[in-house]
């Protein structure tokens, strides 16, 4: 513990193994009273171990917790939110097939206290509603309402971020500023380096389950983070892939430069659910990036290319071919597939790859879901890749698909 | 369901009717089923009114019961194949004692019958949660098992209860013609779920069986919530076996075998989920009715009884498919 000054809260040494999978191996944190505090790492690095580990969701096999220097052994989330921690988590914490109402009386949350909250945040929401006809970042909202209503020392949010709209973002930070102001902390967990650097004040980094540093943001900016979050071995990488971008290599393979004019993959026009209208071509050994924020079409972008849905409009050709599929094995024999699901892809070249597809069937020369270090190794060998990832750094390539 | 291009802050929420129908439209609409059913079974009926009703809330006074400790475990996420076989064990119990009792002692053995059937539900909700054996599994186990168990109370059909005791369930209430049986079933919905539906307990047996990771981050004991919820539907179950007693007047080990399918027949038909998370009793308790009464209508039709199950099989999938695609459309 640095100085004479008794951190709000202090972890050591927490380690954190499920079944042979080691989570965390050794995780300090120290966070002060009045800062907000940033967890960063890679997908994997154990930042919502820790966060379980912190609000009482999971025991750590190891290590110490205190809260102003009392030793704490939170063994639920209630008890955590008793000792001042309250866990905003990556998914909702609300029960779907009850209204708002009564989700707040199961948790003891003060119903005027969360309906001045989202009051202060300008949102307005009807508490007899069934939270299951709340959209997505709406129940962001009333779970972070819900967290400052128990009035905590530490605020915990996990990835709120992700799942909302700039503009309510924004009404985030403020209110993230708001409890500084009050003296009190926010940890705060993002994959958005640029939300760190314009709000925390201090970043702890853990790399494969351990701290490997504690930075002023403001100060080492976007690069040194990423360097540190990625590892001395993944930053290289990372650097040949830069150099090699320079020379024009990994985005088009060897292969593909003789053949420029072939288009192996190509949407037009395609319209589904909030896609409306994209088009593009991909040419071998391309990496195609989509950047959007969440729930803008990307989903169904991505099911529509898998085969999972059929656009209402438009057409996907593969090799000038269209591609009707009329289910993922119609898109898989034709070469097209969508690996699981981007909460797994911790160790994305081992164990992902020997389960999708795509390492097992020859025919698979396209991935739509994957790590830049996989994607680059993959365009090496003339196959492409369309890849929405929420990755700090993204292919040279980008294209939008919101709609405006 | 929610489009995720909606931004929050201009969300406009759903409208209040369609919540609501959302909620208890398919409460309304099995009852408004039940009440249809009633011109045409009277049409078809020899008997007065009075006697036809009292005959319909005696037959379907063990089911109501079955149904409803069924519904409460479907709603926690689990589902309780050892419903029928624990009845019939306490059926056999009851039988075997009361038969030389005097009221008095038999309304003091019932509660007696009551422990025992909770701690029956939980045993086998401790033995669920403990091993984290799949419900389906541990009581398909404990089906055998109270079934075993009942033989061993009683080998063969026997037994009996006050005649008291019988007119409970049998008689009518004071001079009104009013059936015991079916003030009975609404007295134990009014005390026994009523109170928690709306409070902390009843809440979390709907949350648990909502999305039990959202329960345990919202800070509800999870295990204890569904051990709770076969507790009470073991509550039920002994309610059940009681007036299998009083319907039946004496105890049969085999009882009971009828009413495990019947009683997941009911709560499908009365709206409850078997997702978990949603629908109540009164639903399933209007399909114990529906249920008895088709059967009733069916034998005064002279129908064939082994063609009479296939009408019924064929009744539970119609009800449930058009009360799907209804409740669909009012989600969109």
């Amino acid at each position: 513990m640095s100085g004479d000054e008794t951190p709000l809260l202090a972890a050591r040494d927490i380690a954190k193994q499920y079944g042979s999978v080691l989570a965390l191996r050794s995780a300090d944190l120290s966070i002060s009273a009045g800062e907000i505090h940033a967890l960063l790492g890679a997908n994997g690095a154990g930042k919502s171990t820790l966060v379980k580990a912190l609000s009482g969701v999971i025991r750590p096999d190891a290590g110490t917790i205190t809260v102003s220097g009392t030793s704490v052994r939170p063994s639920s989330p209630r008890q955590a939110a008793r000792l001042g921690l309250s866990p905003v988590f990556q998914d909702p914490a609300l029960v779907p097939d009850l209204s708002v109402a009564h989700n707040l009386r199961l948790t003891g949350t003060s119903v005027e206290a969360v309906r001045a909250n989202l009051a202060s945040m300008g949102l307005q929401l009807d508490l007899r509603e069934l939270v299951d006809d709340v959209p997505l970042p709406m129940l962001r909202m009333l779970d972070l309402a819900r967290a400052l209503a128990q009035d905590p020392q530490l605020l915990i949010l996990d990835e709120i971020t992700a799942a909302l709209p700039s503009d309510l973002a924004e009404r985030v930070f403020t209110v993230m500023r708001d409890w500084r102001e009050r003296g009190r902390s926010v940890l705060f967990i993002t994959h958005r380096l640029r939300e760190v650097i314009n709000t925390c004040d201090r970043a702890t980094i853990l790399r494969d389950g351990v701290n490997v540093a504690t930075v002023v943001p403001q100060e080492g900016g976007e690069a040194e983070i990423v360097e540190i979050m990625l590892g001395p071995e993944a930053a290289r990488a990372e650097e040949r892939a830069a150099e090699l971008t320079e020379q024009e290599a990994p985005v088009r393979a060897p292969v593909a430069t003789a053949t420029e004019a072939e288009v192996v993959l190509e949407a037009d026009d395609l319209h589904l659910g909030s896609v409306r209208g994209i088009s593009f071509a991909l040419h071998p050994g391309e990496i195609l990036g989509i950047a959007a924020l969440e729930g803008q079409g990307q989903d169904e972008l991505f099911e529509a290319l898998a085969g999972q849905r059929k656009p209402e409009r438009g057409e996907i050709r593969l090799r000038g071919k269209p591609l009707r599929a009329r289910h993922p094995f119609d898109a898989i024999r034709r070469g097209m597939v969508l690996p699981g699901a981007r909460c797994d892809v911790s160790r994305a070249g081992t164990s992902r790859r020997s389960r999708s597809p795509a390492g097992s069937h020859r025919v698979s020369r396209y991935s739509s879901a994957t790590t830049p270090l996989e994607a680059s190794t993959w365009a090496r060998s003339g196959r492409c890749t369309v890849s929405f990832a929420s990755w700090p750094r993204m292919g040279q390539r980008s294209s939008s698909s919101a709609p405006s | 369901m929610t489009s995720a291009t909606v931004t929050a802050h201009e969300y406009r929420g759903v409208p209040a009717w369609r919540r609501n129908l959302r909620l208890h439209g398919w409460t309304i609409g099995v009852w408004l089923v039940l009440l249809a059913m009633v011109p045409y079974w009277r049409s078809l009926s020899q008997q007065s009114f009075e006697f036809d009703i009292q005959a319909l809330a005696i037959d379907a006074l063990p089911l109501c019961f079955a149904a409803m400790a069924q519904a409460v475990v479907v709603i926690s996420g689990g589902i309780d194949l050892s419903v029928g076989s624990l009845m019939g064990l306490m059926n056999v119990i009851s039988a075997k004692h009361m038969i030389g009792m005097s009221f008095r002692e038999a309304i003091l053995f019932s509660l007696v019958i009551l422990l025992l059937s909770a701690l029956a539900g939980g045993f086998t909700g401790l033995v669920i949660t403990f091993t984290r054996i799949p419900d389906i599994v541990v009581t398909l186990g404990m089906l055998f098992v109270w079934y075993g168990v009942g033989l061993w109370v009683m080998e063969i059909p026997g037994g009996g209860a006050p005649q008291q005791f019988y007119d409970l369930a049998l008689g009518s209430i004071g001079s009104t013609q009013v059936p015991g049986a079916m003030v009975i079933v609404f007295a134990a919905l009014v005390v026994l779920w009523l109170p928690i539906r709306w409070l902390r307990p009843g809440l979390s047996i709907y949350a648990v069986g909502s999305n039990r990771n959202a329960a345990y981050l919202s800070g509800i004991g999870v295990a204890r919530t569904r051990v709770g919820a076969y507790m009470l539907g073991g509550v039920f179950a002994g309610l059940a076996g009681l007036a299998l007693t009083a319907t039946a007047g004496i105890g049969d080990p085999n009882s009971g075998s009828i009413y495990t399918l019947n009683s997941v027949a009911a709560v499908v038909l009365g709206g409850v989920s078997l997702l978990g998370g949603v629908g109540g009793l009164i639903g399933p308790i209007a399909a114990a009715y529906i249920l008895t009464l088709s059967k009733t209508i069916l034998l005064i039709r002279g129908t064939d009884p082994n063609y009479a199950a296939v009408y019924q099989g064929i009744l539970i999938i119609l009800v449930v498919v058009i009360g799907g695609l209804l409740s669909r459309k009012t989600h969109r």
